[in-house]
């Protein structure tokens, strides 16, 4: 069965037009560039494409879904998303004048509560604190995505929201594996159901290292494997099933809601993405189940 | 059977009910009761020479050396996440060390902005800072707050215990309630600098959750004292001289709150009128149950003669 999913969702990219610098009939290979000897193969959800490949079709399919991103999450997850968030930013204990990093975090979920959490802190801090002004003026919250729809979408939000000037709010477009910031530069580094994208999360990994000043705090939030005998054949069920539907219902674009079903499969497990963590240079690395293992919470310092 | 051989077998009973006291009361808490208390033991131990100043603006003192074994196992406690990810080899217990030892670095960087800040986050944020971290380390607490007051009650019973070593002489030709006087107040003295904020931390330590483990340095706390003193007892004395003692320094400790008294003298005053309540409590407590067992053995001789001159009637 999951053959047949992959086939149909094959030839839905195809009408979706994303091969659309390939030329391809319906029933032919996907033609790779003549693969040199020595180019590596990767995950695109269950498929597995060129190296080079990936990040062009993780673009893309973050460009088909940016402008009902927020509105799927909802659907998806019954509003859980939320939840999963605020925890993210408790664990983070944001202070006034911190300097944080959200990769992969277009739409400004979690730079939003990081500065609303800011705020409120600010408010607690009492009056006397010497340079109180100045801390409060050193605060920035740097924005990071690889994907420009998903920058505007959360440029529009933060209009909403009243934050479209705020000057600790920055929009930056970036790779996680390849930052434009300097070392030792930031206070804490949030990456939200962004990490599974990325092509080689190892770089990505030594990158967040190399921002993060000493003391400095690495959050992941992603969605994981599940291990409860029962409750994973539930969630694979409505996960294979219910998910690329709700996507094709809402959005028109199955595709790209199997791409993402597929991808949080072949994503490392709780332990094996601890340890890579680890093996960055993280230390105090612990992760927090979330619904059973659907979401996990890894955290790591650079001591 | 007689009144004496009943007192005689719940004596028995309550010493070896008391076996392990004796025992913890020799070894002052097993190693294994040590091992599992407040994460704070684990920190860094200060060099003996190092100075305990703790007054407003001191410096904060510089870390030394390696702390005590079981990183790995502390970072499960020390972390507010769930279920943490046991590093077992060699390297990362060292890392998990460091970890530790970091922490304690601001902690202790952050106890010289606590009379300005109290015990709080920012207090921490602060510490951070000082100790060149990024505050960000401050989420690695689980109970912030709670972190700070007890990594202060830890360092103030450590240095306690420097305190009797240095003054074994002196304290070897008082009296036993001076020499319990003498010790409450060298360590309520600790607290001065903090005075104002102490309410707060008494209101942390009482938070539900952050009760076990105050409770838990109080009892330890009590112990060393007794046991400076030179307290042997192996019976149900070791429990009664400890629950007295506790009710008699949490007293002084919260009149202490509202004693403006220069040099806090009726502060000490207090605590001797204390002292000597107490060990009159006990003076009572002994002559009642030597008066039970008086009153005991007249009771069962009367009773044994009435059946046996019943028996040959």
């Amino acid at each position: 069965m999951a053959m047949a999913l992959r086939w149909r969702g094959c030839a839905r990219l195809w009408h979706r037009g994303v091969y659309r610098g390939l030329h391809l009939g319906p029933l032919e290979q996907p033609e790779s560039p003549q693969p040199s000897p020595d180019s590596k193969f990767t995950n695109f959800g269950f498929r597995e494409v060129p190296e080079q490949e990936k990040s062009k079709l993780v673009g893309e399919v973050f460009s088909n879904v940016a402008s009902n991103y927020d509105l799927m999450n909802d659907l998806m997850s019954g509003g859980l998303h939320r939840l999963w968030k605020d925890r993210l930013v408790s664990q983070l204990a944001p202070f006034p004048g911190m300097q944080h990093l959200d990769v992969a975090g277009g739409t400004g979920d979690v730079a939003f509560r990081v500065v609303n959490a800011i705020q409120k802190a600010e408010q607690r801090v009492p009056g006397n604190t010497l340079g109180s002004v100045d801390e409060e003026d050193r605060t920035k919250v740097y924005v990071c995505d690889i994907n420009p729809n998903m920058l505007e979408v959360g440029k529009k939000r933060a209009k909403e929201r009243g934050l479209g000037n705020a000057a600790c709010l920055v929009w930056m477009q970036g790779d996680a594996e390849a930052l434009t910031l300097n070392d030792e530069s930031m206070d804490g580094y949030t990456i939200a159901f962004g990490i599974r994208n990325v092509t080689h999360i190892d770089r990505a990994l030594k990158e967040a290292y190399r921002v993060l000043r000493r003391g400095g705090r690495f959050l992941c939030l992603e969605l994981s494997h599940v291990s409860t005998p029962g409750f994973r054949e539930v969630y694979d069920a409505y996960s294979f099933n219910v998910i690329p539907r709700i996507g094709e219902v809402v959005s028109g674009d199955r595709a790209s809601y199997q791409y993402l079903v597929e991808s949080v499969r072949k994503f490392p497990n709780q332990e094996k993405f601890a340890s890579m963590i680890a093996d960055a240079g993280f230390k105090d690395v612990q992760y927090e189940n979330l619904v059973g293992g659907v979401v996990a919470i890894h955290s790591g310092f650079k001591l | 059977m007689r009144a004496v051989q009943i007192t005689r077998l719940l004596q028995n009973l309550a010493s070896q009910g008391a076996a392990a006291a004796s025992y913890s009361s020799l070894r002052r808490l097993a190693p294994l009761a040590s091992q599992q208390s407040s994460l704070c033991r684990l920190y860094a131990r200060d060099s003996s020479t190092e100075s305990f100043a703790w007054s407003v603006g001191s410096e904060p003192g510089a870390s030394t050396g390696a702390p005590a074994s079981d990183g790995a196992q502390e970072n499960g406690a020390t972390s507010g996440l769930g279920a943490s990810f046991k590093n077992t080899s060699d390297k990362d217990s060292a890392s998990d060390e460091e970890a530790v030892d970091e922490k304690s670095q601001v902690l202790r960087a952050a106890m010289s902005h606590v009379s300005r800040l109290g015990w709080t986050e920012s207090a921490l944020v602060q510490g951070a800072k000082d100790a060149g971290l990024s505050p960000a380390i401050v989420g690695s607490f689980p109970r912030k707050d709670a972190a700070l007051v007890e990594f202060f009650m830890d360092e103030c019973n450590r240095h306690l215990e420097d305190e009797v070593e240095a003054r074994e002489k002196e304290l070897s030709s008082m009296l036993l309630a001076e020499r319990i006087a003498q010790l409450v107040r060298l360590r309520l003295q600790m607290q001065i600098p903090f005075l104002s904020k102490w309410p707060q931390a008494l209101s942390i330590q009482a938070h539900p959750m952050n009760a076990a483990t105050a409770l838990k340095q109080r009892a330890v706390l009590m112990d060393d004292i007794w046991h400076a003193v030179g307290d042997r007892s192996t019976d149900m004395d070791w429990y009664t001289k400890r629950a007295l003692l506790g009710g008699v320094y949490a007293a002084t400790e919260l009149y202490m709150l509202t004693d403006y008294s220069p040099g806090h003298r009726d502060s000490w005053a207090f605590l001797e009128r204390r002292i000597k309540d107490a060990i009159d409590c006990r003076k009572t407590a002994q002559e009642a149950s030597q008066l039970a067992q008086a009153v005991g053995m007249g009771l069962s001789n009367s009773l044994s003669s009435l059946f046996s001159r019943g028996s040959q009637m």
